[in-house]
């Protein structure tokens, strides 16, 4: 999959002055290379750009060519968001064919764990007493290869499963240099009633396998909280989310 | 220390015990049934289920020295000399990961099965709350418990 160049911060900023003054931060979209990226620190390896120009609009210089994975779509949304910017004024371009700089010019933005968002938006937060019931879960899972798809759907069920314990109700806290929770009934894990719906697609995929095994609980609590977000406009900055925080939320 | 005679899958056992020894470590420790296993020893987990005259109960929470002559069924018992119908279902789901709780679940899944041959989802849900699995098989535990409640009936 997709590695960028590493250059480091000072060769960036430099590129970025001759950009006719525009204020340019790089930054860099995790791929599924995650779990393969070698054990000493990656440099600064951005791979899209931002630029800010003092006329608006915010240009997004994005490497992934959009073929209909959605690319385009998902990185100006992040970026709105972190910006508080109006949506509107965000421009995706494709970034221009420099493979000095863009090293990962190809389609394949496939990530790790990609929760639908559409269905986390169902995902029904009570908002009236800040309950939050998590009814159906969807996943898309890009492996590589999948050598046994139904033990890729088990490993993955399981990790949504366990994420959402401490999305929900999994809370350690520490009073005189010790922890309070002792058991069950003072650390609640997810039951089975509180279990949701799970659908798994497996994306089809030549690539060389790359393991499941922590995939499901990744992007659980992402997923969740802007579920929340879409259905009460209430952010979530903390775990197991608060009900206290819904509930004020009057919606 | 007491004498208790105990009879378990079917079979005699007796066991010199303390009368509050919990009937999940006569199990274990005196009689050798290691397949129920101890997960939090207060009645939350469901690691420890077993049968009393067929009803599921927590073993880490019965003292020996109440079971009496009632008839205690564990995960050893469960398959009569070949797999019980629930134990099939199981594996045609793929149901286990680690397997740490499933003795608990299929023991209550089979209790649950006989109180209610039908069980809708709710249902499922409600009656097997008390199992916990960490791994997170309880899509396929759902599953395991609809297909063997249809071929109980087929």
């Amino acid at each position: 999959m997709s590695r960028s160049a590493a250059i480091d911060r000072r060769q960036f900023i430099k590129k970025s002055a001759e950009l006719a003054g525009a204020l340019v931060i790089g930054f860099y979209l995790p791929s599924n290379t995650e779990g393969a990226l070698p054990s000493s620190a990656p440099k600064f390896t951005p791979n899209a750009w931002l630029v800010i120009a003092p006329d608006d609009p915010v240009r997004v210089l994005a490497e992934k060519p959009e073929l209909g994975q959605g690319s385009h779509t998902y990185i100006p949304m992040m970026i709105a968001e972190e910006l508080e910017a109006d949506w509107r004024k965000i421009r995706v371009e494709q970034a221009p064919t420099m493979p000095s700089i863009y090293k990962g010019l190809r389609t394949g933005a496939s990530g790790a764990v990609v929760n639908s968002f559409d269905e986390m938006r169902r995902a029904g937060a009570q908002a009236r007493d800040g309950t939050v019931h998590v009814v159906r879960v969807t996943s898309a899972v890009d492996c590589g290869l999948a050598v046994n798809p139904d033990g890729v759907r088990a490993m993955t069920e399981g990790g949504i499963n366990f994420a959402l314990t401490a999305v929900l109700t999994g809370e350690i806290t520490i009073k005189d240099s010790t922890v309070e929770q002792s058991n069950f009934h003072d650390y609640p894990v997810l039951r089975i009633p509180d279990s949701p719906a799970i659908d798994v697609h497996i994306v089809h995929s030549l690539e060389p396998p790359s393991g499941v095994g922590e995939l499901g609980a990744m992007l659980v609590a992402p997923a969740v909280v802007n579920a929340i977000f879409a259905a009460t406009a209430v952010r979530i900055r903390r775990l197991p989310i608060d009900a206290a925080l819904l509930k004020k939320s009057g919606s | 220390m007491s004498r208790f005679m105990l009879l378990i899958n079917g079979t005699s056992h007796n066991a010199d015990v303390e009368p509050e020894t919990p009937l999940l470590w006569v199990l274990r420790d005196t009689v050798g049934l290691t397949g129920t296993k101890y997960g939090c020893g207060m009645g939350l987990c469901g690691a420890c289920t077993v049968h009393l005259d067929g009803k599921a109960v927590r073993s880490c929470q019965i003292p020996v020295t109440s079971v009496g002559a009632k008839k205690i069924t564990t995960i050893e018992g469960l398959g009569k000399g070949g797999l019980h119908p629930v134990q099939k279902a199981w594996i045609a789901e793929q149901v286990p990961q680690c397997g740490y709780c499933q003795s608990g679940q299929i023991m209550q899944a089979v209790s649950l099965l006989r109180d209610k041959p039908h069980p809708t989802l709710d249902e499922i849900n409600t009656e097997m709350a008390g199992n916990i699995c960490r791994c997170g098989t309880y899509q396929r535990i759902r599953r395991a418990i609809q297909r063997a409640a249809r071929e109980q009936t087929a």
